[in-house]
């Protein structure tokens, strides 16, 4: 646990925009193998923090490194867009699901498999001829796929349209989707939003699964039923800033947590 | 009901007084010459007709609602290809067949290969490219060009046009890398001008408004299709009587042999990473870079290959006339393939060819319509705008499937905004 | 006394799918009535069906005594009824303080916007420190608070909400619930679409489940929230 380097590691990360200073030297880190959480009010810079992790913003000041096993090291703020999934193997979830909706639910797992599917298959080429050494990269990319919508419990829906499923199924196929793209580090914006009681329950489940697979998981998310029951390890922000940070029991009893944001616990139903 | 039936009047006459404005200097109003005097004449029943069919009209819609056509049942949809291939493929043979139906047959053959060209940036990429015509300009010119100064064939010609207009795709699309939609559009278009502005001015290079002459014309292993049966002919060799349809149906089979090989290529490609990649492109751009796919490539990809199938149509063009001038590569033959790629349902390429055989074949026909030939292919236009908003093939079909996976529904499909 | 909001045999489709299949349903003057079910039962079309999109194929809607079954939707919007709708659909290029002008459109009363802007400033304060702001620069919950804002701009009588919870922290959930309930009391009509079952049936009056497009339970909300059914599909995780 102690001597191995985080696997992520954020140091004094401010985001400004304009007047806005939407993350004011935030600091965190998330280890290797753990579920992390990353809780707070509405406002308070979750999303536009996990925009600097995944390269869609450039930040204002402050480093973003991951590490993975091999030791390999990537300065996250300093990466090009893509190559932040392609090279780091950092892939992310969004808030208001972005699926590419008029592609089935196989093909959107496929389209994931971008890149190693242009390895494997020899490049453009073969892929165009037709080549076995193609044939055998597209089967084996296709089975990959099947496996993981097993996984998420979509292999029925392997054909369908992915803007035809219903919402539920929809969540759960953007985490399929960013699983194919093989990460080291999922983020995931809100996953349970909009699912019932029993769907977050599934997906609490599903992570844990996924956890136990070796991917570590970034986790912004309000259903708290969800976060207290699988997270290792919590960050609470607010305006911007990391206000608290330890397992779930010590950020539930936060008095300072309870009163940006949890509110006081409620009489059992 | 009552409230309905107001509404529709209502919709019904501002649609009439429209009309009424609208076709009172153009219908109602001619100026008619006699001897040598002319004068205004006034033609109160052709626009009480016409007022009249649009109020009608304009009420029976707002009215009614029309119900979506039933979609063609799926098996109609597979047979369709290859039946349109094998059309296609002996049609030079029917009888009945002269130089003017093989005109166009290869009218139609090119701009369906230009479709299917323009398909892969617009329809498949979702790039909105008003400028397609500089690419078809490029591969005419080039090839013009290079076999007057080199001498090369035709054949020779062919990959010399794919790579410059190809290259020129790519030159076209770094300065449009973060444009998106309407602005897109306007740059695309803006380079299709530059493009014809540029022919036409550099007179040294080009011929200005002259063009080029002398362009040679294709040869089947060296053997010439001259009019005669002399030796090294085409009829000469093969012992057949001089016709000199030969030259028209060889011409025919070009053209039918390269849109064949664009639209095989595209369907490969759609079946691999790259394919995907466009189509991920056109639905959601972001969520395709968040996924590790190099959109920036994409793009460049997108555009280089659509070029590249333009130049190859625009170099067949230039050898079946023999001549080029800036004339033939205006804005209005942009449209014309925009259109068509719209009209067929953007990423479907039996749509595409379709759209191609109604639009300008259509038009072709409609000439027994003599002065009212427009206004037949606008309201048929029109109407299949109207039945069916997402083209003619408006659905999408996966490019792979494990089990029977029928078209997606053109409304999930994203538009594309460049 | 009759309803406020009265739905007869309303069935709806949602492109080739028949969305709706025969619902009835009231809300009564001064109630809060909720509705739950699974994703896809088709809580949204009904929503949204009330409003005239998708129109109704067959079926009446009765506003305050009026058949609005084929009214056109700006009009409906302007008799009394708003909507925050599922997704929010905030206008992005527009600020805090043009949107909710925007939603006083349909005020039916010509109240004067600006006291009901500083109502709605009440409710949601976060709005006033934003006013300036791009609607599209607001984080996710905080659209959710300028969506609900908006529709109360119009001063309806009925207010419909689509899953008002969506995104938002549990304290401004709580906050939320707790205003809603106080503009109950001051007279406001609410229906309410909520994945967040629990605290909809404890704030409701009455309830409805819909399950692939029909009512399937209907009661006060206290007795659903006692049914061994509703918990076990909607309340109840394995937890």
């Amino acid at each position: 646990m102690g001597a191995e380097p985080p696997l992520l590691e954020v140091r004094d990360l401010t985001m400004q925009f304009g007047g806005l200073r939407a993350v004011d030297r935030v600091s965190l880190t998330a280890r290797a193998g753990q579920i992390t959480a990353i809780i707070g009010p509405n406002g308070a810079g979750k999303t536009t923090l996990f925009n600097c992790l995944t390269g869609f913003y450039r930040p204002t000041s402050g480093e973003i490194t991951l590490t993975h096993p091999t030791g390999a090291r990537f300065r996250l703020d300093r990466l090009p867009g893509h190559q932040v999934a392609a090279s780091a193997r950092v892939v992310r979830t969004f808030q208001n699901i972005r699926l590419f909706a008029g592609m089935t639910a196989l093909e959107n797992l496929l389209t994931a498999q971008h890149n190693a599917l242009m390895r494997a298959g020899g490049g453009f080429l073969p892929g165009l001829l037709g080549l076995p050494s193609w044939r055998r990269a597209e089967q084996a990319a296709i089975a990959a796929s099947l496996t993981l919508l097993e996984e998420v419990g979509l292999f029925d829906r392997a054909d369908t349209p992915a803007g035809a499923l219903p919402y539920g199924d929809q969540r759960r196929l953007e985490i399929a989707r960013a699983l194919a793209a093989d990460p080291i580090l999922l983020c995931l914006d809100e996953p349970a939003a909009g699912l019932n009681p029993r769907e977050s329950d599934a997906l609490a489940s599903l992570l844990e699964r996924i956890r136990a697979q070796g991917v570590s998981i970034l986790l912004i998310e309000h259903d708290m039923s969800v976060v207290m029951r699988i997270s290792d390890h919590i960050i609470v922000l607010d305006h911007g800033t990391r206000i608290a940070e330890g397992p779930p029991a010590a950020i539930r009893d936060n008095r300072a947590v309870i009163a940006a944001y949890l509110g006081e616990p409620e009489a059992a139903a | 009901m009552r409230a309905a039936l107001r509404s529709a009047l209502r919709a019904g006459l501002v649609a009439g007084l429209v009309a009424l404005g609208l076709f009172t200097p153009l219908v109602g109003l001619r100026i008619d010459q006699a001897a040598s005097a002319t004068f205004l004449t006034w033609h109160p029943w052709a626009l009480a007709g016409l007022v009249a069919a649009v109020t009608l009209a304009r009420f029976l819609t707002a009215l009614v609602r029309i119900p979506a056509p039933p979609a063609p049942p799926a098996w109609l949809g597979r047979a369709a290809s290859p039946a349109l291939i094998a059309l296609a493929l002996v049609f030079p043979l029917l009888p009945g067949v002269a130089r003017y139906q093989l005109d166009l047959g290869v009218l139609v053959l090119t701009y369906v290969m230009l479709g299917w060209g323009l398909n892969i940036v617009v329809g498949l990429a979702g790039l909105l490219d008003l400028g397609y015509v500089a690419f078809y300009a490029v591969g005419a010119y080039s090839f013009a060009l290079i076999s007057g100064s080199l001498g090369l064939g035709f054949w020779a010609c062919l990959p010399i046009a794919f790579g410059a207009a190809a290259l020129c795709g790519v030159l076209l699309g770094f300065p449009v890398l973060r444009l998106r939609g309407d602005y897109l559009a306007i740059v695309t278009l803006a380079f299709g001008e530059i493009i014809r502005i540029v022919l036409l001015n550099w007179t040294s290079l080009t011929g200005g408004p002259n063009g080029i002459s002398g362009i040679p014309r294709p040869t089947l292993f060296g053997l010439q299709f001259t009019a005669g049966a002399g030796p090294g002919s085409f009829a000469g060799y093969f012992n057949l009587a001089p016709s000199a349809l030969y030259r028209f149906q060889f011409l025919y089979y070009i053209i039918l042999g390269l849109a064949l090989l664009v639209a095989w290529i595209t369907a490969r490609l759609r079946r691999l990473p790259i394919g995907r990649a466009w189509e991920a492109l056109r639905e959601d751009e972001i969520a395709a870079r968040a996924l590790g796919i190099n959109t920036t490539a994409t793009r460049l990809s997108a555009f280089a290959l659509g070029a590249g199938f333009g130049g190859l149509a625009g170099a067949f063009f230039a050898t079946r006339q023999g001549f080029i001038s800036p004339e033939s590569f205006t804005f209005m033959e942009s449209a014309i393939v925009l259109a068509i790629v719209v009209l067929g349902g953007m990423g479907s390429q039996i749509g595409v060819a379709l759209a191609a055989l109604v639009m300008i074949g259509g038009f072709e026909l409609a000439r027994d319509f003599a002065e009212y030939r427009m206004v037949v292919f606008g309201a048929a236009l029109v109407a299949i705008m109207v039945l069916r908003p997402r083209g003619l093939a408006g659905g999408r079909t996966p490019s792979i499937a494990i089990g029977t996976a029928g078209p997606i529904s053109g409304t999930l499909v994203a538009q594309g905004r460049g | 006394m009759s309803p406020l909001l009265d739905l007869t045999g309303l069935r709806a489709r949602y492109g080739a799918v028949e969305a709706l299949r025969g619902i009835d349903l009231h809300v009564n003057q001064g109630e809060i009535v909720t509705l739950i079910g699974a994703n896809g039962a088709g809580k949204t079309t009904l929503m949204t069906s009330i409003c005239g999109s998708p129109r109704a194929a067959s079926g009446r809607i009765i506003f305050d005594g009026t058949d609005i079954t084929q009214m056109p939707t700006h009009q409906i919007m302007r008799a009394g009824i708003a909507l925050s709708p599922e997704g929010r659909r905030i206008f992005p290029r527009m600020s805090v303080a043009e949107n909710l002008l925007m939603g006083a459109i349909g005020d039916a009363t010509a109240a004067d916007p600006a006291a009901t802007l500083a109502q709605v400033h009440a409710l949601f304060p976060l709005l006033a420190e934003r006013a300036s702001q791009r609607g599209g620069t607001l984080s996710g919950g905080e659209q959710q608070m300028l969506a609900i804002g908006r529709a109360l701009m119009a001063r309806p009588r009925l207010l419909l909400l689509d899953e008002p919870s969506l995104g938002l922290a549990p304290l401004i959930v709580r906050q939320i619930f707790a205003a809603i309930a106080e503009l109950n009391r001051a007279g406001l009509t609410v229906l309410l679409v909520e994945q967040n079952a629990h605290q909809a049936l404890r704030l409701a009056h009455r309830g409805y489940v819909l399950v692939n497009g029909a009512i399937t339970l209907a009661g006060p909300a206290a007795e659903l929230l006692q049914r061994p059914e509703v918990r076990a599909a909607y309340l109840e995780g394995a937890v």
